[in-house]
């Protein structure tokens, strides 16, 4: 090891732990009781599902503007990507979220999905 | 007698045109084999989506090591170019010519001036994290969100463990490539 390689070592360490801690407080935030998953095609929300509402298993399909599709299966308390037409099936293999911070991303179809543990957009209850 | 120069002449010529013969062979070979990496390593099954070994860029590593900077970001892009046209598309050939293009352009900085201070598997490490910030920034971008960012713990992770290794890789492959006769 050279002498500049120590300095380096610590700079990347620090950017680990600024990410990790990131990550972390990020979870945090959007920690809730509440499962909210978000459906983003593009920049716009196409839907939003709660999954703690979800009682009988839905599949439906979600089509970009130039007509590559994905499959997505809500079920009680997590969402997946069950099939899509992107090369490398990496939204498939990333398997079912369930929990607050979770995300799904298909890049070339340009779809996310997250969940979120409270509902951003619009209250749900109040109490004084 | 003039006949002579001129053909001393001729010689030196050819010598040059040789050179340059020898280096653009050298260097098509280069991205042949940066390609051939690329293609077979995208059959290889990854722990976690995303994660790659990034085995090609260790050739556009020795390429920075023993040629130069602008050889690297030749092979570089070509590597990507042919890589996508082979398999991947438009939206592959931006992500990951984003990526390449950050992890060299830090590899290339970092080669230059700290050379003397900074072994090679350090600087590869240097550039797959690099390559992980710049693919995470077009994701970002096209998504037109930063969520996408939750995954750069786990990025960061691959891409040390990577990075040092394709930097050994490198090193290794830069030590035998010295001794051919043929590329002195």
């Amino acid at each position: 090891m050279k002498k500049g390689d120590k300095i380096v070592v610590i700079i990347l360490l620090i950017t680990m732990v600024i990410s990790v801690g990131g990550t972390l407080i990020y979870k945090n935030i959007i920690k809730g009781s509440e499962k909210i998953a978000v459906i983003k095609s593009g920049s716009k929300i196409v839907r939003t599902i709660d999954l703690n509402k979800v009682v009988e298993e839905e599949e439906f399909t979600i089509k970009t503007e130039n007509e590559h599709y994905n499959t997505i299966l809500v079920k009680h308390g997590s969402i997946r990507v069950n099939d899509s037409d992107c090369l490398h099936q990496e939204c498939v293999k990333m398997g079912e979220i369930s929990d607050p911070g979770g995300l799904i991303v298909c890049l070339p179809n340009k779809l996310m999905i997250s969940i979120n543990g409270e509902n951003i957009n619009g209250i749900d209850g109040a109490t004084y | 007698m003039e006949l002579m120069v001129q053909l001393t002449k001729m010689n030196k010529d050819a010598g040059g045109n040789m050179k340059k013969t020898k280096k653009m062979i050298f260097l098509s070979i280069l991205v042949t084999m940066a390609l051939v990496i690329f293609l077979i390593e995208a059959q290889i099954p990854v722990l976690f989506p995303g994660m790659k070994l990034g085995l090609a860029n260790s050739i556009s590593l020795v390429a920075l090591l023993f040629l130069g900077w602008k050889e690297a970001l030749i092979i570089m892009f070509l590597r990507t170019m042919l890589g996508s046209m082979f398999g991947g598309g438009l939206s592959a050939f931006m992500f990951s010519i984003a990526g390449g293009l950050l992890s060299n352009i830090v590899m290339i900085l970092l080669y230059k001036y700290f050379k003397n201070h900074l072994s090679i598997p350090i600087i590869s490490v240097c550039g797959a994290v690099f390559h992980n910030i710049g693919q995470l920034m077009v994701y970002a971008f096209i998504l037109n969100d930063l969520k996408i960012y939750v995954y750069l713990p786990y990025l960061l992770v691959a891409a040390i463990v990577t990075g040092y290794f394709i930097g050994i890789l490198a090193n290794i492959l830069k030590n035998r490539l010295e001794k051919i006769a043929i590329l002195k």
